[in-house]
């Protein structure tokens, strides 16, 4: 599903975010990926999701190598990844509906099919009834719903998941990660990445931990080590 | 097809949902294309001013008495001919003679040398009005000729050349600070607008980022910030053509009364050309300036 062959990324010629990184992440698997501020997790997102190119290495999804991949099919990789932040990223002056109906819109969907598959998944997500909030009218655990309602909407293989609950309390973390468990158990990989040595601990799934842009801790079922 | 009318959705949500940020670029369009037609109407006061001074003076040929009135025919025949003659008036010598005597009701002195001379001192008149000040060289250098000059008597435009002269200068001089200011004005409202959208776009930075990562293609993203655009140049354009209207227009129309202005007559009968202009300029202005401001951060 995913393949990093010796991926190195430089902000700078002595900034190095990204080492000669290499790793294989099968279809379905839940992987948390760990490590301190800077050891390059983001930049690893980054770059899965081409918001950056690697300078040097080989990066394949789904069998399609994005390594060198054109601008023009960006969109095309992004609808079929799915990806959610710890900053939400919803567009403010959509309601709920509308910001998760967007990441279909865009592909050329047609209106019908769009309000039943939002519907559905606004279910899923435990958002019935908000359809036509604000992102300002809700609270962070709703808002990281409706980011993962839009990340999940065209029903990706892959699911990005960069400190998805680091603006959130315990009660809201907890449901957040267990509705990303929900959505690995249906099939989808899920790829996270976080700071919550709890959580990472209670999933008991593989944990890849990163240093100075290389992984140097790769577990079938680890803990947070640092 | 459905992409088309979603993204005209697109732009009509975002357009209403920030209708302070619509409305601050509204005034902003609003108040360059204002001062566009203002100065628009005040270019045509000027120019119309300067076209009603040069109407005002004229060349006047008076013949010597007991010409006879086939010479002057003649004469009338050939200035008509010329292309820088716009037209021409004949007075006979009587007609003269009651002219002076109005001109001069008030002064017995006057009149009273008429008694003194007896007959009617004074040959016919021909009035000419010329189509630029420029021609009245030329025609007054085509009457020095001896077969003219044996019939007229007097030319005056000898009195007035200096005058003309400085009018003409003048008129030229403030044609060209005419043609500079609108120049510098259309340059200083397409930065304005130019920067309106700049900044429009500036506030959205965040939102092109999310509508990236979500999938969306670059036209997908473009095309409803550059419709958006639109509707602001829209209702920009039917703004000014109301306020312009009743307010400015009107206002120009009563100030300049004096000098027999239109300036009224002048925007209806330019309509289209003027706002329909202004409204396609704005619209080309604004669709080159969205598209590069929006690209800025799809590169990103």
């Amino acid at each position: 599903m995913i393949k990093l062959r010796q991926v190195s990324k430089f902000y700078d010629p002595d900034v190095v975010a990204l080492n000669r990184l290499s790793l294989h992440i099968t279809p379905g698997e839940f992987v948390s990926i760990v490590g301190q501020s800077g050891t390059g997790k983001t930049t690893l997102i980054k770059l899965l999701t081409a918001e950056e190119k690697a300078d040097e290495g080989q990066m394949i999804i789904g069998g399609w190598d994005i390594s060198d991949i054109h601008p023009a099919d960006i969109p095309i990789l992004r609808r079929q990844i799915g990806i959610i932040f710890q900053d939400f990223k919803l567009l403010p002056n959509k309601t709920v509906y509308e910001n998760v109906a967007f990441a279909l819109q865009v592909c050329g969907i047609g209106s019908k099919q769009i309000n039943s598959l939002v519907d559905s998944m606004l279910k899923v997500v435990g958002l019935e009834g908000k359809h036509h909030r604000y992102p300002w009218q809700l609270s962070g655990g709703e808002k990281q719903r409706v980011s993962i309602a839009r990340a999940m909407i065209h029903r990706p293989k892959i699911l990005f998941a960069d400190e998805p609950t680091g603006n959130l309390d315990v009660l809201n973390t907890r449901e957040i990660i267990d509705l990303l468990l929900k959505i690995n158990q249906f099939g989808t990989t899920v790829v996270l990445v976080s700071h919550d040595r709890e959580i990472i601990n209670s999933l008991r799934k593989r944990v890849i931990t990163m240093d100075a842009g290389a992984v140097v801790n790769d577990q079938k079922v680890g803990r947070y080590i640092l | 097809m459905i992409s088309f009318f979603r993204m005209i959705k697109f732009a009509a949500q975002h357009f209403f949902r920030n209708f302070g940020l619509s409305v601050v670029s509204i005034i902003i369009l609003l108040l360059a294309l204002v001062s566009v037609n203002i100065f628009l109407g005040f270019n045509y006061v000027a120019d119309r001013a300067i076209q009603t001074v040069q109407d005002k003076i004229d060349l006047s040929l008076y013949f010597y008495q007991g010409i006879e009135e086939s010479e002057i025919a003649h004469v009338q025949e050939y200035l008509n001919s010329l292309s820088t003659v716009k037209s021409t008036e004949l007075l006979s010598a009587d007609q003269v003679l009651e002219n002076f005597k109005t001109k001069h009701q008030a002064n017995p002195d006057m009149l009273r040398s008429l008694t003194e001379v007896g007959d009617n001192p004074f040959g016919a008149m021909l009035i000419l009005k010329v189509n630029s000040m420029d021609d009245y060289n030329t025609i007054i250098n085509s009457l020095d000729s001896d077969v003219f000059n044996k019939l007229i008597e007097k030319r005056s435009y000898d009195n007035h050349e200096t005058a003309i002269r400085k009018l003409e200068s003048i008129a030229s001089n403030v044609e060209i600070a005419l043609l500079a200011f609108t120049l510098l004005f259309i340059f200083i409202s397409m930065l304005i607008i130019y920067n309106t959208v700049k900044v429009m776009i500036y506030n959205h930075r965040e939102e092109i980022q999310i509508m990236k990562l979500v999938g969306a293609s670059n036209r997908f993203i473009r095309w409803p910030f550059v419709i958006e655009g639109m509707f602001a140049v829209l209702f920009s354009v039917a703004l000014t053509i109301l306020i312009v209207y009743p307010f400015l227009l009107k206002f120009l129309q009563m100030y300049f009364a004096d000098l027999n202005v239109d300036v009224l007559s002048y925007f209806q009968a330019n309509f289209y050309f003027i706002f329909g202009g202004q409204l396609l300029g704005a619209l080309l202005l604004n669709m080159f300036s969205s598209s590069i401001a929006v690209g800025r951060y799809l590169n990103r």
